[in-house]
């Protein structure tokens, strides 16, 4: 009996231990002779979890703090083939809360089981909004607890399985359309299109990061952060951006201008305080923009080249003065008509105004004056002069449509002896806003050009770098500034202009250009301009306004003087700028 | 009744004791509970500080998640704060409690001694006594066993 028992237990010790042994034996086998090397790659692939850590995009400021470019939380919802169980609820729910088609969704997730999946997971939608996110969950949690198998089309329960949502961020512009023209947008890949976010795109969107994550928590170690986008403070001033589009809005449309830009600059810094265009466009809505604009209706006036016409003749004086070619008493006499290469040159009503010194020449706009002028300057002086006051290349504004313009050199093929006389007048030549402020700033402040820029700091790796103005050149002397400034200023006095402000002594002038076509200068619809700044005896700003094709009248004392008068009574008001009586009566302790 | 111990009977003694078959099965089971016991103080020790650092690493994993969870949040609060004051809404609020805007004339202007005048933003400090911000995993968190058994070996007495 005791002998029986004893066997019995070896047997089954037996039994056990072999069933263990040939376990132990199929363990060694396949994890060291057999395929090991391909579980091994198996394991590593559920190891870790790839993932892209996508920085978020560089906020954008105005000068005072304001966010003008931020991010918010949106969402990417998508279906897992593998995990979905009803494909017609979750084309039900893309149809009535995403706004997709119905029957093309259905047929992008339906399969038949035996199929092979061409894809796993498919995108329902990107860029879904909070509200409707939360929409989706509620309609998940309603579906869980009654899957209502009488609504679906199959007879099968209700499902929305497979369905998942996952966060991230996206470009959202609180402001909606102010100073889009100078901000521009971001597009859903991700990547900037003009304006700052164009030209700093790469600052602003970081350095994405791939890592992988493991599954085993206890593998879990510090993940590297990426890159951080660069966040953006601009110099531009909400208040003075908003104020300056709603005149230049009212402009155009009291005018029937096709479309219009002012610029607002501080001449002894560069920094450029407001830029508005017309039209313009809410960013958050940037998938519009062929709405807005096409090839003959820039993004952006402000960096649009075009032929300014009379408001360039400040330059041709401001030269003409610098080099001595002419005084500010010096005598023209205006018989309405100059020859310069064989082009003759009109006044813009045709008329001889006799004799005229310069400020008379300015005051009443001559074209055949300042045709004269440069011809007594010279070709070379004259060209040397443009090309110090920074035409003909790429102002360096940050904003990345910016286009050079054209000014034809005499060593150019297509430059005529005659344009010498029609460039002094601003015709024949291609300028942009933005290059006439820096050019204009020379004037407004002591002779020293400055560039104009909209950025004021950079904000990364926790510091914040303040870029500072810079003079690109003394163009002019201080001296011919201070005259040229004071002509232009009892120009406008003695014309009882409509740019003039009330206790403000302004200085500027108005620009009519004929505009080029096909055919030639058409004559009808004109470009008009002007160019001004203040207070004389310490100038704070710069204003250039630039109105496109009026109809209310093609003159631009008539339709752009006024604006800037509106824009400086504003803009006086923004910047604290008082009265000059009061200012110059002011004895600061 | 006295009885003579003698060299002799002693080693009999001794001998009879140590040869008996029951002292040596306990003393065989008592090595083998003995190093059954410690293998489990190993393996509870192991099991112990493996689901610790699992813990602590699911921590980690959550911890970051819910980092990233609070940044794509900061930025929409952000964003959301920003379009409520936005100069549109902001001019609106100020027309419904009855302001309107002030021409040149009206405006009063006072000096203020040593006032600078308003100064533009500053969103973080110009200068380059910055500390740079460092993330630093303890070493708990990817200290192994045995180097956390060194490092307790070796580490100072505290008095």
């Amino acid at each position: 009996m005791k002998t029986n028992s004893f066997l019995r237990y070896i047997i089954l010790a037996v039994l056990f231990g072999a069933v263990g042994l040939v376990i132990i034996l199929k363990l060694v086998q396949i994890q060291v002779f057999l395929h090991n090397e391909k579980f091994v790659e198996q394991n590593k692939n559920f190891e870790y979890l790839p993932k892209i850590l996508q920085p978020a995009r560089g906020q954008i400021y105005d000068r005072w703090g304001h966010l003008l470019a931020g991010n918010e939380e949106v969402y990417e919802i998508g279906v897992d083939l593998v995990e979905m169980k009803n494909p017609e609820t979750v084309a039900l729910m893309a149809s009535m809360l995403l706004g997709k088609d119905y029957n093309e969704v259905l047929q992008a997730i339906n399969f038949d089981e035996d199929d092979e999946l061409p894809y796993r997971y498919y995108v329902l939608a990107r860029y879904v909004p909070l509200a409707t996110k939360e929409r989706i969950e509620q309609y998940i949690e309603s579906l869980k607890k009654n899957p209502s198998p009488a609504l679906s089309f199959s007879g099968e329960p209700n499902s929305l399985a497979g369905v998942s949502i996952q966060p991230h961020l996206a470009r959202v512009y609180p402001e909606g359309s102010l100073a889009s023209n100078i901000l521009g947008f971001v597009s859903m890949e991700g990547k900037g299109y003009f304006g700052v976010e164009g030209y700093y795109n790469d600052w602003l969107a970081g350095v994405s990061k791939s890592v992988r994550v493991p599954r085993d928590p206890r593998l879990a170690t510090e993940i590297p952060e990426p890159v951080a986008g660069a966040s953006l403070v601009l110099t531009i001033d909400r208040e003075i951006q908003s104020s300056v589009e709603e005149i230049l809005d009212k402009a155009v449309e009291d005018t029937g201008a096709e479309g219009g830009t002012i610029l607002v600059m501080d001449p002894e810094t560069g920094e450029i305080l407001a830029m508005a265009s017309s039209p313009r466009m809410d960013l958050n809505e940037y998938w519009r923009i062929d709405e807005f604009f096409d090839d003959e209706q820039p993004f952006n006036l402000g960096v649009h080249s075009y032929e300014p016409g009379s408001v360039f003749k400040v330059l041709t004086m401001a030269a003409a003065l610098d080099s001595g070619t002419v005084e500010p008493d010096t005598v023209f006499l205006d018989v309405g008509v100059i020859n310069v290469g064989g082009i003759p040159i009109y006044n813009w009503n045709r008329g001889a105004w006799g004799e005229q010194d310069m400020t008379g020449c300015m005051q009443h706009s001559l074209n055949v004056c300042l045709a004269w002028i440069a011809t007594e300057m010279g070709q070379n002086t004259f060209y040397d002069y443009m090309r110090a006051f920074g035409f003909g290349h790429l102002s360096g504004v940050e904003l990345i449509e910016e286009v050079p313009g054209h000014l034809k050199l005499p060593i150019d093929k297509d430059w005529h002896p005659a344009d010498l006389g029609t460039n002094a007048f601003g015709q024949g030549i291609m300028v942009t806003p933005v290059q006439m402020l820096g050019a204009i700033s020379a004037i407004a402040n002591d002779g020293n050009a400055v560039l104009p820029h909209v950025v004021k700091a950079v904000v990364n790796d926790g510091q914040q770098h303040d870029f500072s103005s810079q003079i690109t050149g003394s163009p002019i002397s201080a001296e011919t500034a201070h005259i040229l400034t004071n002509m232009l200023a009892v120009s406008l006095e003695e014309e009882a202009s409509s740019a003039l402000v009330e206790g403000y002594r302004v200085a500027g002038k108005t620009g009519t250009a004929e505009i080029a076509g096909p055919g030639g200068y058409t004559g009808e619809l004109t470009n008009v301009s002007f160019v001004g700044w203040g207070p004389v005896d310490d100038p704070q700003f710069l204003v250039y306004v630039w109105l496109q094709k009026p109809t209310s009248s093609p003159w631009g004392s008539v339709v752009a003087a006024p604006v800037f008068s509106e824009v400086v009574t504003r803009l006086v008001v923004l910047m604290n700028i008082p009265p000059d009586d009061v200012r110059q009566a002011i004895v600061v302790p | 009744m006295l009885q003579i111990v003698t060299m002799d009977n002693v080693l009999k003694i001794k001998q009879a004791y140590s040869q008996t078959p029951w002292r040596k099965q306990v003393q065989t089971a008592g090595l083998f509970l003995a190093i059954l016991v410690l293998g489990l103080v190993i393996l509870i020790i192991y099991v112990d500080v493996s689901a610790k650092a699992a813990s602590v690493g699911r921590d980690i994993q959550q911890m970051q998640e819910t980092i990233e969870v609070l940044e794509r949040s900061i930025d929409s609060k952000q964003s959301q704060l920003a379009e409520l004051t936005s100069a549109v809404k902001m001019e609106e609020r100020a027309i419904d409690m009855g302001f309107k805007p002030v021409s040149p004339g009206e405006a009063m202007y006072l000096v203020i001694p040593e006032y600078a005048g308003r100064q533009s933003v500053v969103l973080l400090p110009q200068n380059d006594a910055v500390q740079e911000r460092k993330i630093v995993l303890s070493p708990e968190y990817s200290l192994s066993l045995i180097g956390w058994l060194r490092q307790q070996l070796y580490l100072p007495s505290v008095p």
